[in-house]
């Protein structure tokens, strides 16, 4: 193991410190808190720590603001953050109108096209007037260029039609949602007052991950955000549980919301009815026209008899699903060592089997319901089906007895017989109370909080308050901020920054003016760790191995220089404090402001080998700043996979060269991404 | 861990620096090695090619033997090798899609094998679960972390160490290689480079010296390691590239891709995998039969696979592609003369190492009862036993427990493609 030059540094603090009654005097005098009494980290350092850890790094004057009123009681605060105004943030909060609204308002204002298109031209696998359409017919006797054409010709007219009634209904693209979410993660981050709030909703969110590339689930995630994880960041770990099981987002992101108990009742009224249809010849046969109108062969036709005979569309034929029973174990509460069974997950899912999503795409709401169609008739007739009333919300949870499994569960070796929506709440008790948990999200908040690899000890004690006080996630983290390790000298910037954690520390630490620009959405993207971006439920991992490669850390630098050098849009550092008479003083501003004076010799002669160096005069011919991306000429409102299409355009440089490179070095630098 | 290649360059890294362009180790080390072509050793490449989006390999790898195929594909089905827009006949019972006619010389030449009714044993129908599934090489199993690739690096004990060793051709890190392995994604070789317009030499020497100074942990040597790649690119000139044997690469994502690949294995940089993908697959409607829009999408992917086996030539010794699609469509066309999500497909392997010119994987038949379900070609060849091949046989990962964790994988099960 390398002996960090950091540990080099603050080990020389402390031999001075002992040799030296002044420093000795300076560093311990103060001695106020009880968490003081086993560190020899300094003041200082205890403060930076601090505020690295419990929030996104320092911004110009925290570290004196923080000394003012005294570590100790702004940890309090910070884990009581309803007592911290917040109104810079709240200003910037106010252009993303999505943060206030209900799931059912986003479906209207930002409709799902996929669903909106159906809407108009009916459901597309069954569409006559497609069939009709000429285009598709002539195809295989058309060359290659016109069939393309016709392609494009049919392209570009629904893309007209899909523009016409954005248009008139002042609809907005639905890829403006994760737009929204994601700029406003960052502002919060930068601008919140309640730091560790935020690095708590970051920890569960990642902890309780959905990804906003599936299907529906970017819908649901701002109330998911904002109605489980925001409010229950600092609260009881139970009420996360539930909130996130019955959430629609986690609902239709690991499917339970399609998990169904075997043989419901709904499978064989379908299959009756379906029978009893086909029993009345006259029926039959205009079933079967239909059909064939659709270019199906009488073989074709006879099996989708065959098919609705024996129980139905064997596509549309569902039954449990436990891929949320597994994740909720394995992931969520006992971990994946916990202690359960193949068996257990089986029962779980029978628990949850009924917990869904009404209208899940939103069909009702497309377009606020001014444009009616079958979609919507349907919806209401799902609704009666499902035994629950049709005027609930579309896209919210709701609990349907018909789907459930209602025979006795085994979970863990405890009996559930509630039946109903009770059993997957008493499954939920079950789990949450196991010690398998305790010790799983002790140790995980360990990880984020203190060091990669943190000791049995340490997690033992937080796991014990955590278990002693029901999952009370702020009494969790005082007992871990308050645990001697904490404050250990070896912890001290012992941790990788994540990308997001980059990128917020350096806007913050430059006191930037961003309004959370897709910019800087898209650095994130390219640094490895776009938000709501992680697709596999484990959320992103949170240890140094994982995040350090050749191509992320390129990207690391590459941000650094863009932020330095302003040419990120939308956001803008003042360098101005940084300047100074002499490149020399630069450079101390610098290593000062940023790295709080802590650089490494090595570093710092290297950064002084550099003011040396000559910068090229200026000239505009050389411009890198449309990159590699191309730009998104498709302005067709679609979901988009990631935000893979986004505008990457960088500005011109601006500010002067000698500061910007100094800085942007430094924030590039391998001091800068640890904490 | 074996990503420690500066430790094992005699400690060069502590050595000595340049400010502006240095670069001596690692360009030293490949321009020697490319003055040695056969030098003993030259690694193996796997070369990996996602179909997103489920090809509809019935189109793809026409059974035209199989009279059912016409029954149920009244006009989407490709006619038979004889007719006009006929399939091109591979053995008698199956034929390309007349679109992928440039890959028929591999075929005859027996660098390109088929293995058809092959995917997977989840049953699911969403393009995300499957692609996920078959790329963390764990179907029904979503928890796992890192991809069935980037395991079979970690146990194919590499010797040496490159920052090359594992290149995807896309923006982020894709499944298949996201886990301990190094890996680095990119779109561009040209823009893997530090960009600060005008400012970029002297930022870049003020970076790199910094990162020379830095210890050697996980974050420095991966700092060096960066640099490294930089400059490398940067000697490799990767503007001034020209494909060989008359190889034209489609102007589509996949060619672009590929030719990059291409120009990564001739500067032999020590790249043992690449992974490439191409979209578009997804065809619910109007897919076309010999021509239309499925015929479109394969001609620029058949294009694309054959100049770079074409420009690679005699290379191809040393590569394998593989192709692969989350599942097939369904049998019949649906009312929108397109197809629908489905389960069996077929995959693609190519390299002169490759039993080639031969279809893989038993054909059970698409009468209604012999499909999954009553409506997809079933599966009847897994496809991590023709991964787990590949990985096995190709780049030497002998464990197959580790790289198809919770699935019993041993060479028997192999189709043989590869000897």
């Amino acid at each position: 193991m390398r002996y960090s030059t950091i540990n080099r540094f603050t080990a020389f603090l402390t031999l001075l410190a002992l040799f030296s009654p002044i420093f000795a005097v300076r560093l311990y005098a103060e001695q106020p808190s009880r968490i003081a009494k086993h560190s020899g980290l300094s003041d200082n350092q205890k403060i930076l720590h601090v505020l690295n850890r419990l929030g996104f790094g320092t911004k110009p004057g925290d570290v004196e603001r923080v000394k003012a009123i005294g570590l100790k009681k702004f940890i309090d605060l910070q884990l009581n953050p309803g007592r911290l105004e917040n109104q810079t943030l709240d200003a910037k909060l106010r252009n993303f109108e999505i943060l206030d609204m209900p799931t059912s308002e986003i479906f209207a204002k930002y409709p799902n096209p996929g669903a909106l298109i159906r809407m108009l031209e009916g459901n597309g696998r069954n569409d006559r007037r497609n069939q009709n359409n000429p285009n598709n017919q002539n195809q295989m006797m058309m060359s290659d260029e016109q069939s393309e054409q016709m392609q494009q010709e049919d392209r570009r007219e629904r893309r007209r039609k899909i523009l016409e009634i954005y248009q008139k209904y002042d609809l907005k693209p639905a890829n403006q949602i994760m737009m929204q979410v994601q700029s406003s993660r960052i502002l919060r981050a930068v601008y919140s007052e309640r730091q560790l709030e935020e690095v708590m909703v970051d920890f569960w969110l990642n902890h309780f991950n959905v990804y906003s590339g599936k299907g529906a689930t970017r819908w649901f995630i701002p109330s998911y955000e904002r109605d489980v994880i925001r409010k229950n960041a600092l609260g009881n770990f139970k009420d996360l549980v539930v909130g996130t099981a019955k959430h629609p987002a986690m609902l239709f992101y690991l499917d339970n919301f399609q998990s169904v108990a075997d043989n419901t009742k709904q499978n064989e009224t379908q299959q009756k009815r379906a029978q009893r249809l086909l029993n009345n010849p006259k029926t039959k046969q205009r079933l079967i026209e239909r059909l064939r109108q659709q270019g199906l062969s009488d073989e074709q036709i006879n099996q989708r008899i065959k098919q609705a005979q024996n129980g139905g569309n064997q596509r549309n034929q569902r039954g449990i699903n436990e891929n949320y029973a597994r994740e909720l174990m394995e992931l969520h509460t006992l971990g994946v060592d916990g202690g359960y069974t193949q068996e257990d997950i089986k029962e779980v899912a029978k628990a949850f089997t009924g917990w869904t999503i009404f209208d899940s795409r939103g069909y009702r709401k497309i377009a606020g319901n001014s444009i009616k169609g079958t979609e919507d008739r349907q919806v209401e007739r799902q609704a009666r089906q499902l035994g629950i009333s049709p005027n609930t919300e579309s896209g919210t949870f709701v609990f349907v007895n018909r789907l459930h499994d209602n025979s006795a569960k085994m979970v863990l070796g405890k009996k559930i017989k509630s039946g109903g929506m009770q059993d997957g709440l008493d499954v939920i008790d079950i789990l949450v109370s196991n010690p398998s948990t305790a010790k799983f999200i002790a140790k995980k908040l360990a990880v984020r909080f203190v060091n990669d690899n943190p000791s049995e000890a340490m997690v033992d004690r937080v796991a014990n308050v955590f278990q002693s006080s029901n999952g009370d996630i702020r009494t969790t983290l005082r007992a871990l901020f308050e645990d001697p390790e904490f404050f250990a000298e070896e912890n001290y910037r012992a941790k990788i920054k994540t990308p997001f954690e980059l990128l917020v520390s350096s806007l913050r630490v430059l006191g930037a003016q961003t309004n959370g620009s897709t910019g800087l959405i898209g650095m994130l993207e390219r640094m490895g760790e776009p938000l709501y971006g992680y697709q596999a439920p484990t959320g992103y991992p949170d240890t140094a191995g994982d995040w350090v490669n050749t191509g992320a850390l390129l990207e690391r630098m590459n941000f650094a220089v863009a932020l330095a050098s302003n040419r990120i849009p939308q956001t803008n550092v003042n360098l101005k404090p940084f300047e100074a008479a002499s490149n020399s003083k630069i450079l101390e501003n610098s290593i000062s402001r940023i790295l709080n004076d802590e650089i490494s010799a090595a570093t710092k002669s290297m950064l002084v080998r550099q003011l040396d160096e000559p910068l090229p005069e200026t000239r505009l011919d050389d411009d890198d700043s449309m990159i590699d991306d191309e730009i998104d000429t498709d302005q067709m409102p679609r979901p988009q996979r990631g935000a893979r299409n986004r505008r990457n355009a960088l500005r011109e440089p601006t500010g002067n060269p000698e500061v910007f490179k100094v800085v942007g070095l430094i924030l590039g630098s391998p001091e800068f991404q640890r904490q | 861990m074996d990503r420690r290649y500066f430790l094992k360059s005699s400690g060069i890294a502590m050595a000595s620096f340049g400010l502006m362009g240095s670069a001596p180790n690692f360009v030293h080390q490949f321009a020697h090695a490319a003055t040695l072509p056969n030098a003993a050793g030259r690694k193996k490449i796997l070369v990996t090619i996602f179909q997103r989006g489920a090809v509809d390999g019935l189109n793809m790898i026409v059974p035209h033997g199989e009279s059912e195929y016409y029954n149920l594909r009244r006009t989407i089905a490709v006619p038979t090798p004889n007719k006009a827009g006929g399939a091109v006949d591979l053995d008698g019972f199956f034929g390309l899609h007349p679109s992928l006619k440039p890959l028929e010389t591999f075929w005859k030449n027996k660098q390109l094998a088929v293995v058809q009714s092959v995917g997977s044993p989840d049953n699911t129908r969403s393009h995300f679960d499957a692609q996920d599934y078959m790329e963390s090489g764990t179907p029904g199993f979503k928890a796992t972390r890192d991809g069935w690739l980037n395991r079979a690096l970690q146990s194919a004990s590499s010797s040496d160490a490159s920052p090359f060793r594992a290149v995807s051709m896309t923006r982020q890190i894709p499944r298949t290689l996201m886990g301990r392995y190094p890996t680095v994604a990119m779109t561009n070789l040209q823009t893997f480079a530090i960009r600060a317009g005008q400012y970029t030499d002297s930022v870049q020497g003020g970076f790199e010296g910094i990162w020379q100074q830095e210890g050697t942990d996980s974050l420095g040597e991966t700092g060096k390691e960066t640099f490294e790649a930089i400059n490398y690119l940067k000697k490799a000139n990767p503007s001034q590239y020209r494909p060989e044997n008359g190889a034209r690469y489609p102007n589509n994502d996949l060619g672009r891709s590929l030719l990059q690949i291409s120009q990564l294995i001739k500067a032999n940089v020590g790249m043992e995998t690449a992974f490439a993908e191409m979209g578009g697959w997804d065809t619910h409607r109007g897919q076309g039969a010999s021509q239309g829009q499925l015929a479109n999408l394969l001609r620029g992917f058949g294009q694309a696979l054959a100049a770079f086996a074409t420009d690679l030539g005699t290379r191809m010794d040393d590569v394998v592609i593989v192709t692969m699609s989350e599942f097939g469509r369904t049998a019949g066309q649906n009312g929108s003369a397109g197809t629908d999500h489905g389960h069996g497909n077929s995959m693609l392997v190519m390299g002169n190492s490759v039993k080639g010119g031969q279809v893989y994987g038993d054909w059970k038949g698409l009468k209604s009862d012999q499909l999954f379900q009553g409506r997809d070609l079933d599966v009847t060849t897994d496809f991590r036993d023709v991964l787990g091949e590949v990985a096995y046989r190709h780049i030497g990962s002998k464990d197959l427990n580790t790289i198809f964790p919770r699935y019993a994988l041993n060479p028997s099960k192999f189709r043989g493609f590869l000897s």
